[in-house]
């Protein structure tokens, strides 16, 4: 990436940001002096109007995140590594009714590149199955087994229930579909060591199984725009949040905190957000230390996003409370986690834009919008922000193929965000489930994209024969949409076996 | 060396410690001929001497009865050695712990110089072993190098054999050589090695094409460097722990390594397993150790093999070039490869100490 392109990408990043502002206030008072639609019109227009200002407030935390990953977050870190480590770490892995062969050969990759430095307690609060194996296993190579009767607190309590017998400085919690590699205690301990205001070092995950199929690859565009600006903004800003694996804490921060919050399923969260309060922050330590396995099946997919968005949801009033309606955090911070709350809504906001081309078919239109503003101001607007956005991802040595997930990724699943918001208010929660379990989902589940696409393509056509220019523009964002929604067809397949699984040693019967 | 023979480097340690002498001023004897003052000659199986004094051992476990030790003081009077210890590897009873006080015989309990030593892998020839006071030390990686042709892969086959006749399970990765090639030459030479393979003690190995494409993907910069130890040394890990293996080779592992120092940090650091003795083998081009001229710099150990031709004879040559933790004797010895293996041709190896460790036992990581 050449210098030049670097500074057009942070002049553009300055100018979404303006045209945001702009974008916002400039349609909110066309709304207000615009008197001439219907009920139905006014209505339509709102909703518009409030998505807009959903993605603007996204967009513009995205931005910021990105400004400050380019160029400040490199002089927050500094790398280093500790050689002497005997009983100052301790490392937990939760383990609830998993498939036998991942946990065997993670609990020995977690052992093996860890073992010798750092005790590690195998937490097995699994309900069906046997589990002899674990704990002969755990006996074999020393670690230690621990079991519960009952789940108390779920993961949060697992981890409690052992975190209060310790005496280490740090405690490190690794999933089990995660292989560290053998300097990643090493190195985070090195960073909590010389950082004594740092609670927690968080690394990113980096998915290993991404040849498996188009969801693992979806899944792994998402990680990309998290865990390469996104959380090296908020690290900068002082506002990243644990994501409950890969991560090392500092003992006596958690204890600060009275250990994990066990009132939320993602306790990642909401402790990041304890321990904020607390005066605490987060390091996020951008390196390949930690190797994970992306959700191959789509109901594996879905289970981890459900959870990941009903957790979230969940802990908004917690967030509102603690930190937007608080005034000791600065106004960036109280951006950053509005932005962090706020996102996993965004389905009803990308609902009215998919809604947009057939409302227009039956004349209800976005009253703020007429084809001159649109030339002169709203298509601009969304031609930078979208260059801007896919020039950053480039920056930041994403595939081009990655940006169009990416963008795919959230519109495939906007039912799901729209069905998990309804749950957390009328707080009907699912049981806990994982990543790694399930299957294919029954193709009629899909039916709300399948509509979706139905309609999409309907008005298109529709809008096309009614050619004026409104409608061609309204019949290019219908085609555009379709188009992203076409990876629905790929997703719900059978994965493939991935490389990382072939063996690299074969054994010689001669 | 038997079974339940105690290290030199213990031996050493417990003289050192009861008797308040440099551990790098002493040395460690098998066997040892000393004359008494009636002009018999006795022989002490185990013996310590510095510049100044004659330390005589026994080792409990060479005790059936009280006489024993009464002729072990008898002849410690007459060969005027004052010196002496019991070394305690079993529960002694009461008349025996009575006579080592009567005797003046130190009694040391070796279990308080064992806490955190694990027993030394040993390679079989007598000489060699020796020189490295009792062998490897376990949890540690090792690097066997030398020129092709010198050596390397019989001397690590015989460690893994010897490892087998002491019911060790061992394991040889080959990296650039035919498993059934290998096995055909290694048959020719009466070491045991195909037998214990046959019986399943060893392991035999091969690298999959696996490696090389993900070796391709790093240089390309398609991958990340540390997904690919991750992942071997994980799966090498995982087949040591499930078939209770003991003692490894990787011969040679050039081709598991990128030149980059980085790189060859974590991964030789990250194959170290507790309990399990690695040695690996190495070639030599950028430096007279190695094949990159990083690989010595992480390995615990190097013995380097050598040979030249000197009137029309091969002539062999084994250096212990680095041995951390350990009292090594780092002056080379000739040695020759025949049908029985590998034999030293040198005689009256003693145990010298090495100059480049200031305080060897703080040295071990």
């Amino acid at each position: 990436m050449n210098k030049m392109m670097h500074v057009s990408i942070n002049i553009m990043s300055i100018l979404s940001m303006i045209f945001i502002i702009v974008g916002i206030t400039s349609s909110l008072y066309s709304i207000i002096v615009l008197k001439n639609g219907t009920i139905f019109d006014y209505s339509f227009t709102l909703w518009f109007w409030f998505a807009t200002v959903f993605f603007g407030i996204q967009s513009m935390s995205y931005f910021l995140s990105f400004r400050r990953s380019s160029y400040k977050y490199k002089s927050t870190i500094e790398s280093s590594y500790n050689m002497l480590l005997r009983d100052k770490v301790a490392i937990l892995v939760p383990i609830y009714n998993e498939e036998p062969d991942m946990v065997t050969n993670n609990l020995i990759a977690i052992y093996s590149n860890n073992g010798n430095i750092a005790e590690v307690y195998v937490l097995d609060d699994s309900t069906k199955g046997d589990s002899s194996y674990i704990i002969d296993l755990c006996n074999k190579l020393g670690m230690k087994y621990v079991h519960r009767i009952n789940r108390r607190g779920y993961k949060a309590g697992a981890l409690n229930d052992v975190l209060k017998t310790l005496d280490v400085d740090y405690v490190s919690v690794i999933d089990i579909d995660q292989m560290p590699s053998p300097d990643f205690i090493r190195e985070t301990v090195s960073l909590l060591d010389k950082n004594p205001d740092v609670g927690f070092v968080q690394v990113p995950q980096i998915y290993v199984n991404t040849d498996s199929g188009v969801l693992a690859e979806i899944a792994q565009a998402q990680q990309f725009i998290f865990y390469e600006i996104l959380t090296e903004g908020k690290s900068v800003t002082g506002t990243l949040f644990s994501c409950g694996s890969n991560v090392i804490y500092r003992l006596k921060a958690l204890k600060s905190v009275n250990y994990f919050d066990e009132s939320n399923i993602v306790e990642d969260i909401a402790t990041s957000v304890n321990l904020i309060g607390n005066g605490w922050r987060g390091l996020y330590y951008n390196k390949k230390l930690v190797f994970g396995r992306a959700p191959v099946t789509m109901e594996g997919y879905i289970n981890q996003q459900w959870r990941w968005m009903s957790g979230s949801l969940a802990l908004m009033p917690k967030i509102f409370k603690k930190i937007i309606f608080n005034k000791k955090y600065t106004f960036k911070e109280r951006l950053d986690w509005f932005a962090t709350s706020t996102w996993y809504t965004f389905g009803w906001f990308y609902l009215i834009f998919l809604l947009a081309p057939v409302m227009d078919i039956f004349g209800i239109k976005v009253l703020t919008i007429n084809p001159t503003l649109y030339f002169f101001a709203w298509m601009p607007y969304t031609i930078l922000l979208m260059t801007t956005f896919i020039l950053s991802h480039i920056d930041k040595g994403a595939q081009l193929k990655f940006v169009f997930y990416n963008m795919a990724a959230n519109l495939l699943i906007f039912p799901l965000s729209i069905s998990v918001t309804i749950s957390v208010l009328r707080k009907k929660m699912k049981p806990f489930t994982t990543a790694r379990t399930g299957g294919k989902v029954p193709w009629h589940k899909f039916w709300p994209q399948f509509l979706i696409m139905f309609l999409l393509i309907l008005s298109l056509i529709i809008l096309i024969y009614k050619h004026s220019i409104y409608n061609d523009i309204t019949a290019f964002w219908a085609f555009f949409q379709f188009f992203l929604l076409l990876p629905i067809f790929f997703l719900n397949k059978t994965p493939k076996k991935s490389s990382i699984d072939e063996n690299s040693f074969k054994n010689f019967e001669g | 060396m038997a079974e339940n023979e105690i290290d030199a480097d213990i031996i050493l340690r417990v003289v050192s410690k009861t008797f308040s002498l440099d551990i790098h001023n002493i040395h460690f004897h098998k066997n040892y001929k000393v004359s008494g003052i009636s002009g018999n000659e006795y022989n002490f199986s185990d013996i310590v001497t510095s510049d100044t004094d004659i330390i005589a051992i026994k080792i409990a476990h060479e005790i059936s009865s009280i006489n024993d030790l009464i002729t072990f003081n008898s002849q410690c009077m007459d060969a005027q050695i004052d010196k002496k210890i019991l070394i305690s590897d079993k529960e002694l009873n009461e008349n025996e712990v009575n006579i080592c006080h009567a005797f003046k015989i130190q009694l040391i309990d070796l279990k308080n110089y064992q806490n955190g030593y694990s027993k030394k892998s040993h390679f079989g020839i007598a000489e060699l072993d020796s020189k490295l006071s009792g062998g490897l030390r376990p949890g540690y990686v090792y690097l066997v190098s030398g020129k092709t042709g010198s050596g390397k892969t019989t001397l690590s086959s015989t460690f893994l054999a010897t490892g087998a006749k002491y019911g060790e399970k061992g394991l040889m990765v080959l990296t650039d050589t035919f498993p059934d090639l290998f096995l055909g030459n290694i048959r020719t030479m009466n070491i045991g090695f195909a037998k214990f393979y046959e019986d399943k003690m060893i392991e035999i190995m091969e690298i999959s094409d696996q490696i090389r494409v993900m070796k391709s993907d790093i240089s390309n910069g398609k991958t990340d460097f540390r997904k690919f130890i991750t992942k071997i040394v994980n799966e090498l890990k995982k087949i040591i722990i499930q078939k209770d293996i003991k003692r490894v080779v990787i011969d040679p592992i050039t081709l598991l390594l990128i030149p980059d120092d980085d790189y060859i940090n974590i991964f030789l650091n990250s194959l170290a397993m507790k309990n399990v003795t690695t040695i690996i083998t190495s070639g030599l081009r950028n430096s007279d150790l190695s094949m990159f001229g990083i690989e010595e710099y992480y390995t615990t150990g190097i013995i380097k093999l050598d040979y030249e031709m000197v009137d029309e004879k091969l002539s062999r040559t084994l250096k212990i070039v680095k041995m951390r933790g350990s009292v090594f004797d780092s002056s080379p010895s000739n040695f020759k490869i025949t049908s029985n293996g590998i034999i030293m041709t040198d005689k009256n190896v003693i145990i010298n100490t090495s100059a480049d460790n200031d305080d060897i036992f703080k040295n071990i990581r």
